[in-house]
């Protein structure tokens, strides 16, 4: 722990970051789906010469432009403050050990935002051909920033040779990269057809435009339901042994304190690529004339929540580290953890930064278990230890020690301590737990 | 010739594929701003497709008994790949169901689409609102878990007070107290006895829906807002659409919020704290919870089971009573009392959860 922590009651830090970080997902992704969805529909257009079909065009070019830089861009701005603040040390050590990336990450981004401007506003100015390569160029730059980005976040779940060899280029072409970016570019895909849909939906349904637009934009989503399972095994059988383990251990049984819910949530994610592929077959393609409102807002509603789902999963995966085998997810350092152990040294003399006056209990509180739990909200400590002493729990912490015997070493961090700072802290958390028991007795 | 084609011929020989063809051409379905409420019978038939598959799908592990179906259940949730899903999915697709059932029923009673001639529809779907509470009672018992088993005991205690339900309460435990036999009479209930007779009532009702169409609320009617769509495909189309959508509230619901299971009944513990019927109960035991014990001579719970049947009668006769205007003093009262059903069900339901909390 080595900077001062966001410490957020209620819903807790981890999952402020996954809402801004789902959202910025959801319209990003669109954003590089457009990419390819606006230039070839604009090739299409003027090569058949459909200038009604190139005004839609021209129409979704304005709704994805706002939405993408404006919304999208606030929404990743946002993921930066919540991750800096939630999880500075993780941040921290992504900077530092990507810095080169980030700088390609930044490139990218500014000259797409900068083609998209100049694709949007040069519909009327630019000629057909320069107006037609910008839009490639927009395809070839948002690309890029899915490629970029898809190293950093592999990395983070499957490290690879980094570990041994410290080099970028493994780190950024670790296990999971290919697979991960299959899967991206196929949800892409299916969010560019989506969005499609929903400009389309809002044409007039005289002259037959709102039909042909409506199917055509329903076969973007062709490539992402056929494609999507064949990537998700790819991915399933490019991760470690272990991690596929986890997302077994929800086929028998639902009980809590295990990662059975990492099933549940992957089977959903299975289920509803299924079903809105179904959806937009019996919606906007065989049905077009009924296409609209209600059935267009549940549809979105099931991509958001598919791509919660999956974001969610991918976190999840990575316990109980945020960067596995290198950092786990209370900011610790694996090989700290490692030293520290052999070494018998005291944690909280190893940690920089501490609260002005807060009992020994409390700092090993906020640089072990704060980042991932509150007391009332989610993953609520309270709750837990309902029922355990002080006794109790300084046992239950001592079981949480590093070494093979830790039940929970898959699930959480081991905690980290001398046998006195052990007691301090469970000290710290049953005098918690008394203050809630309080007014019921 | 192309195997399409091949396939028309051979059934066109063998089913009257053209009449069935001219049937589906002729059918059609209002479209107005009041249209969203037509899904609901159709949400309730997939709640009730998904409860029969899943139903038998369970039928393979759970074994009734006084000392087996509380262990099967847990082996299910347990051991079993998929069983908590499965079980978990039957749970939640049967809550499902009664409140799509209640949504559909009130919807219908405020279009007035009980009304002439389309009561016998209305009476079938009463039956099967009935029904389906039975299956719910009766499923709701199978699992012998605490809760169940004096939630059960409650009902069955109810049924005790009304005149003559001592025969029926006699025949639902299967003597003087709740043991092996009851389990073994809830389970001929709900997987053989009620289903059969729910089958019969739910062709009849889909058969007078076929004969008489959609009723049109009679102000949309009157100013002309609608259009008619072809049922096939359009109108099917969309019932499959809405379908996926409860598919995936069910699942969402059914994977995150798994059916609990509690501890095995034990008739001689005292009931668990906080034991109250299901939801669909819950209004009438609130009621009843009020009454005191003895009203007008007679005990409260006989007052009270009274006055449920009797207020269930009038409603159930609501096409004898306002039989055919949609205005006027008659349609106003219906109208009143439909308000007054839903804001007694919702408030009582309510309130009674605030009384037992868990």
């Amino acid at each position: 722990m080595n900077y001062p922590q966001w410490v957020i009651e209620g819903i807790g830090g981890p999952w402020v970051i996954g809402l801004i970080a789902i959202s910025h997902v959801f319209i990003s992704q669109f954003a590089v789906g457009g990419g390819f969805f606006l230039p070839i529909t604009e090739y299409i257009a003027r090569k058949n010469g459909n200038m009604e079909m190139l005004e839609y065009v021209h129409k979704h070019t304005r709704f994805f432009t706002i939405l993408t830089s404006v919304v999208g861009a606030m929404f990743g701005v946002g993921i930066w403050f919540a991750i800096g603040l939630v999880n500075p040390d993780a941040t921290a050590f992504l900077i530092r050990n990507f810095v080169l990336a980030w700088t390609i990450e930044w490139v990218w981004f500014f000259l797409e935002i900068a083609s998209l401007v100049v694709y949007y506003y040069g519909w009327k100015t630019l000629s057909p051909r320069t107006h037609q390569i910008v839009g490639w160029v927009y395809l070839f730059t948002a690309v890029m920033t899915l490629f970029t980005i898809n190293g950093i976040l592999t990395f983070m779940l499957t490290p690879g040779d980094w570990v041994e060899n410290r080099n970028l280029w493994s780190a950024w072409f670790n296990p999971t990269f290919w697979p991960s970016f299959t899967i991206r570019l196929l949800v892409c895909l299916g969010l560019a057809g989506l969005y499609g849909l929903i400009t389309a939906s809002r044409m007039p349904k005289e002259g037959g435009l709102r039909t042909q637009m409506l199917r055509y934009s329903a076969m973007w989503f062709i490539p992402t339901f056929v494609g999507m399972l064949f990537a998700m095994g790819w991915y399933f059988f490019a991760l470690p042994e272990e991690v596929r383990t986890m997302l077994y251990s929800g086929v028998s049984g639902f009980a809590r304190g295990n990662l059975a819910v990492l099933t549940r949530v992957s089977m959903l994610t299975i289920l509803f690529t299924c079903t809105m592929g179904m959806m937009i077959y019996f919606g906007a393609y065989a049905n077009p004339d009924e296409f609209k409102g209600g059935k267009i807002a549940f549809l979105m509603l099931s991509a958001l929540f598919v791509t919660g789902a999956g974001e969610w999963t991918r976190e999840v995966l990575r316990k109980p580290y945020v960067i596995r085998y290198v950092m786990y997810s209370n900011g610790v350092l694996a090989a700290n953890a490692k030293t520290l152990e052999d070494s018998e040294q005291t944690f909280l003399d190893n940690i920089k930064w501490r609260r002005t006056g807060e009992s020994d209990g409390e700092a090993m509180f906020r640089a072990q278990c704060r980042s991932c739990h509150t007391m009332d909200g989610y993953r609520p400590l309270r709750e837990f230890l309902a029922g355990r002493d002080e006794n109790s729990i300084n046992s239950l912490l001592k079981i949480m020690r590093p070494g093979d015997k830790n039940p929970y070493q898959n699930i959480m961090p081991p905690v980290m301590g001398t046998d006195t700072e052990l007691a301090s802290l469970a000290h710290y958390l049953a005098e918690e737990a008394a203050k809630a028991d309080a007014p019921h007795h | 010739m192309n195997v399409k084609e091949w396939l028309n011929r051979f059934l066109e020989e063998r089913l009257p594929v053209k009449e069935m063809k001219d049937l589906s051409a002729h059918k059609l379905v209002p479209e107005h701003k009041q249209a969203v409420w037509y899904y609901f019978g159709g949400i309730s038939l997939f709640f009730f497709i998904i409860l029969v598959f899943t139903g038998m799908v369970l039928l393979f592990q759970y074994q009734p008994g006084l000392e087996s179906s509380h262990a099967s259940v847990l082996r299910i949730v347990t051991k079993v790949d998929f069983g908590w899903l499965i079980r978990s999915v039957h749970s939640w697709a049967a809550n499902l169901m009664l409140v799509a059932v209640f949504i559909h029923m009130f919807s219908v009673y405020f279009m007035k689409a009980y009304q002439k001639p389309r009561e016998l529809t209305w009476f079938t779907g009463l039956g099967l609102l009935g029904l389906g509470l039975g299956f719910g009672f009766t499923g709701y018992c199978l699992v012998w878990d605490d809760m169940a088993f004096f939630a059960t005991k409650i009902g069955i205690d109810i049924v005790e007070g009304i005149p003559g339900g001592s025969y029926v309460a006699h025949i639902l435990r299967g003597g003087p107290d709740m043991g092996g036999l009851t389990i073994q009479r809830m389970f001929a209930l709900h997987v053989v006895i009620i289903p059969w007779i729910f089958i019969g009532l739910l062709s009849a009702h889909l058969f007078f829906l076929q004969i008489h169409g959609n009723k049109i609320p009679e102000e949309i009617e009157k100013s002309g807002q609608y259009h008619k769509i072809p049922f096939f495909p359009n109108f099917l189309l969309s019932d499959l659409y809405v379908w996926l959508i409860m598919l995936n509230l069910l699942a969402v619901l059914a994977a995150l919020f798994p059916w609990h299971l509690g501890a095995e009944a034990d008739a001689l513990a005292p009931a668990p704290k906080g034991v109250k019927p299901e939801w669909y109960f819950m209004a009438m035991f609130q009621l009843l919870k009020l009454m005191p014990s003895q009203v007008a001579g007679i005990s409260g719970e006989l007052f009270g089971n009274m006055v449920f049947g009797v207020a269930g009668l009038f409603w159930a006769l609501v096409p004898v009573w306002n039989p055919a205007t949609a205005s006027g003093r008659r349609a106003k009262l219906a109208t009143y009392v439909g308000l007054f059903g839903i804001v007694w069900l919702i408030g009582f339901t309510i309130w009674g959860y605030m009384a037992h909390p868990v």
